[in-house]
Formats: C-alpha cells, sequence, structure tokens
C-alpha cells in the first residue's frame, strides 16, 4: 500500500510526496500548478491566463515567505496529502457565458489533476479579470490558443 | 494562519520602521542621542561623532530606503477593504468555489455592446454593485442626426440583456444617459 | 571509509552511475528532461563536469538515487505511472552494472 504525504520543504513550498517500497515519488507543487494552467487554458473560450498583480503579491508576501503556495502562469495551488485548492485569474472570449466557461474550466482542472496526480480538487476559484474583443486583435497577429 | 503571518510581518515591518526613523533622526542630527533612552548613548553619541560623512549619507539613504519600503508594505497590509470600491463581483458561488468577474470587465462589456449600436459614437459605462444587485450606468455620445430618446432606451435593453446573458447575473437597473456632445467633457469621475 | 559487503559495491564510481541514470532517464518517452533541483543543488560531479538532475547517495541502508525530472504533458498519464517507469528503467539499468539502489524521483516541472 502507498503512502501520500504532504511535506513543507526547507523553501516554504509544500510537495506530495507518495512513498511505496521501491522509493519515494515526489510531485511539486508547480507540477499541479502547471497542470491546472493548461487545464483551464483547453477550455474554449479561455483566451489566457493572468499573473497575479502587484498588489496580491505585496499582500501575499507573508504567505510566500511562510505559507505553502505555489505559482505558476496565473495559477495559485494548495497541495495536501489528498487534496488540493486552485485559484486562477483568466480573460475570457467576448461572446462566451462566463459561468458556463467557468465550470467547464472547473471540471477539466478537476479532472486533469485528479488524472495526473491523484490529487482531489476541493476547490477553485475563478477571477474574470478581463474580457477579450475580437477587434482587439486586429492590430496584432492571432495568437494560438494552446500553446 | 494567514492572519499569524500578516500579524508577524506587520510587527517586523514596524520594528523596521522604526529603526529607520531612529536612524534618519540621528544622522540627521534632529535628536542627540543622549536624549533617546538607549543604554550606551554617550558612546553612540561619541560614535556619530567621529564617523566621517560620507558613511552619515550613505546610512541616512538606506535609512530612507528601508523606511519607503517599510510604508509601502505596511499601506499593502493594512489598505482597508471596506473603504475599497469592491473591484469585482460573485457571479458564482458553491461548494467547489468562486466564480467573480471584474467591474472593468463588466463596464467594458456594457459599453462594448452600447457601442455597436448605429448612431452611439462613444459609450463608457460604470458597474456598481450593492447588496440588492447589479447596478449598470451607461453614458453615450450619439450622432447629431440620431434620436436620441430611442438610442437612449435601445441601449438599456441591449446593455441589460447582455450582461444577463453574459453573466448569467441579475441586472438590477441599467441607467443611461445620452448626449450629442463627446464624451469628454462630462466625463464623470468618482 | 568502512569495508563493503561484495554485493552492494559495484565496478562503477557515483559520477558513472550518474552518467549512466541520466542516459536512461532522458530515453524515457514520458520525460522530458533532466531537472536541476530548486537551487540546481541536485547534480553529480566528477573530473569531466557534472550530471545534472541525479544525485547518487550512499546511506546506511544502501545506495539511494535521487532523479529529478521534468516531465512531459500527458493528460492520459498518471505522473506516479511516469516515475515508476523511471524508477524501472533506472533500476534495469543498474542491475546491467550490477548495481542495485533504491530509487526517489522528483518530478520538478511538466512542460
Amino acid at each position: 500500500m502507498e503512502n501520500r504525504e504532504a511535506v513543507a520543504t526547507r523553501t516554504g513550498q509544500t510537495e506530495l510526496t507518495i512513498s511505496s517500497q521501491q522509493g519515494k515519488t515526489t510531485i511539486a507543487d508547480m507540477v499541479v500548478a502547471k497542470i491546472a494552467g493548461i487545464a483551464a487554458r483547453e477550455i474554449e473560450g479561455v483566451r489566457e491566463l493572468l499573473p497575479q498583480s502587484v498588489g496580491d503579491r505585496l499582500a501575499g508576501l507573508a504567505q510566500r515567505v511562510t505559507g505553502s503556495e505555489a505559482r505558476a502562469q496565473g495559477v495559485a495551488v494548495e497541495v495536501g496529502e489528498r487534496e488540493a485548492a486552485v485559484d486562477l485569474k483568466i480573460v475570457v472570449d467576448y461572446g462566451v457565458n462566463i459561468p458556463q466557461v467557468a465550470d467547464a474550466v472547473r471540471r477539466n482542472i478537476i479532472n486533469r489533476v485528479r488524472a495526473m496526480t491523484g490529487l482531489i480538487v476541493k476547490e477553485v476559484n475563478i477571477e474574470v479579470n478581463d474580457l477579450f474583443f475580437p477587434e482587439d486583435s486586429q492590430a496584432t497577429p492571432e495568437r494560438p490558443r494552446v500553446q | 494562519m494567514n492572519l499569524f503571518n500578516r500579524l508577524l510581518i506587520i510587527v517586523v515591518d514596524l520594528i523596521l520602521l522604526t529603526a529607520a526613523s531612529l536612524t534618519l533622526l540621528l544622522t540627521l542630527g534632529l535628536v542627540q542621542p543622549t536624549q533617546l533612552p538607549f543604554p550606551d548613548a554617550q558612546r553612540l553619541a561619541a560614535m556619530i561623532e567621529s564617523a566621517p560623512s560620507a558613511v552619515i549619507a550613505q546610512a541616512t539613504v538606506a535609512a530612507v530606503i528601508v523606511a519607503f519600503f517599510c510604508l509601502v508594505l505596511l499601506y499593502f497590509e493594512l489598505r482597508p477593504t471596506w473603504q475599497r470600491r469592491p473591484k469585482k463581483i460573485a457571479i458564482k458561488r458553491d461548494a467547489l468555489g468562486l466564480v467573480t468577474v471584474t467591474l472593468q470587465s463588466v463596464e467594458e462589456l456594457a459599453s462594448h455592446e452600447a457601442s455597436r449600436l448605429e448612431g452611439v459614437m462613444e459609450a463608457s459605462a460604470r458597474a456598481l454593485p450593492d447588496r440588492e444587485g447589479l447596478k449598470l450606468f451607461c453614458m453615450l455620445s450619439v450622432s447629431p442626426e440620431a434620436r436620441v430618446d430611442q438610442l437612449a432606451s435601445q441601449a438599456q435593453a441591449r446593455i441589460q440583456e447582455a450582461v444577463q446573458r453574459y453573466l448569467g447575473r441579475n441586472v438590477k437597473e441599467v441607467a443611461v444617459h445620452a448626449q450629442i456632445a463627446p464624451l469628454e467633457e462630462r466625463r464623470r469621475v468618482r | 571509509m568502512m569495508e563493503m559487503e561484495p554485493q552492494a559495491r559495484s565496478t562503477l564510481d557515483p559520477f558513472e552511475i550518474a552518467r549512466a541514470v541520466a542516459d536512461t532517464v532522458r530515453a524515457v518517452p514520458e520525460i522530458a528532461d533532466l531537472g536541476s533541483g530548486r537551487y540546481s543543488e541536485a547534480a553529480t560531479y566528477g573530473p569531466s563536469g557534472r550530471v545534472h538532475g541525479v544525485v547518487v547517495r550512499e546511506e546506511p541502508t544502501g545506495l539511494l538515487i535521487e532523479i529529478h525530472v521534468v516531465a512531459r504533458y500527458n493528460a492520459d498519464v498518471d505522473l506516479e505511472r511516469i516515475a515508476g517507469r523511471v524508477r524501472e528503467r533506472t533500476k534495469e539499468a543498474l542491475a546491467r552494472h550490477a548495481v542495485s539502489a533504491r530509487v526517489d524521483v522528483f518530478i520538478e516541472d511538466i512542460v
């Protein structure tokens, strides 16, 4: 039987460690954050993820010094032994139904994180920070939605 | 836990700020060490006396930088939440978490919808959430040939419908003000 | 240094073991690259350079190999299984040199 553990490292971030007789497997929080970010971007209607604002960063300084949050490109995650929580800021395309897109993002994050790490995502907080209007892109060439 | 962290940061911040202020007072000569309740004030006074002016200047600059940083950090930690206009509204709250939309997005959406009407030259919207629901206030600048009152009511219906459709949230009130003059002159600043 | 039990010792030194492990791990299709630890501290040093992402340690319980990897994003594969595959391949490769070790896998990043 495997043994799961979430440990705080010296740097204050947590890591998920799964031990077996063969050896330990450790999954960094950053990996969970990245999976959640990719899962969000897979949804049609999600234009991009936004990094945390300067204010958020400063206000969250204490948390990053002493706490346990990992951030990857606009996604912040908290990881426990079996569960995880995800916060993200997104830009959606103009014309989409935001609650429906948000639901799809949540479902995809939950499924992907579950499939790839075995973690159960208990909470996904989504902030729609901006809308993307197609006219905005006329000046700049169309970017690929999924990188 | 988070509260403890924040308290810790605030306490450390205040200590640093005090230290920086004291350093400033001393290096600028506004206060003599002997006036302060230091155990070794005499020696400190002698030290400041004998220090080269370059060192004093460096200490002053360092103290200013530290004090500035501490003040900024303190502002962000203590910034009162009740005085800020909420930046976002919740459109969904359930066991799985919270979905919010920034007011700026709502405003962009409303003004975008209004500006797509024939005859509207410019639109600017303001979203005002309160306990009872979301209120939208929209200013339009319309072309001289247009029927102002008709366009205003069209815009009102369109904004109401679009915001409800895209946000899935009820809009309590949409107020539209239309004028022929450009918006710049009557921009409302709050 | 204490005298060793004959089966646990191999002809390879830690640097050679690390190089063999690194080559094996890079050949695993689900692995994009070796990682380097949070402060690029995860490496094994030797006469002709260093091997990033592999740490070889002599522990009282035997040889311990830490492998830091960057996995490829694939929604259909469990990261634990990828780690399992890395561990398996590493053990096979080491067995060819008559080395046995415990293998810890750190998934540092995903691309």
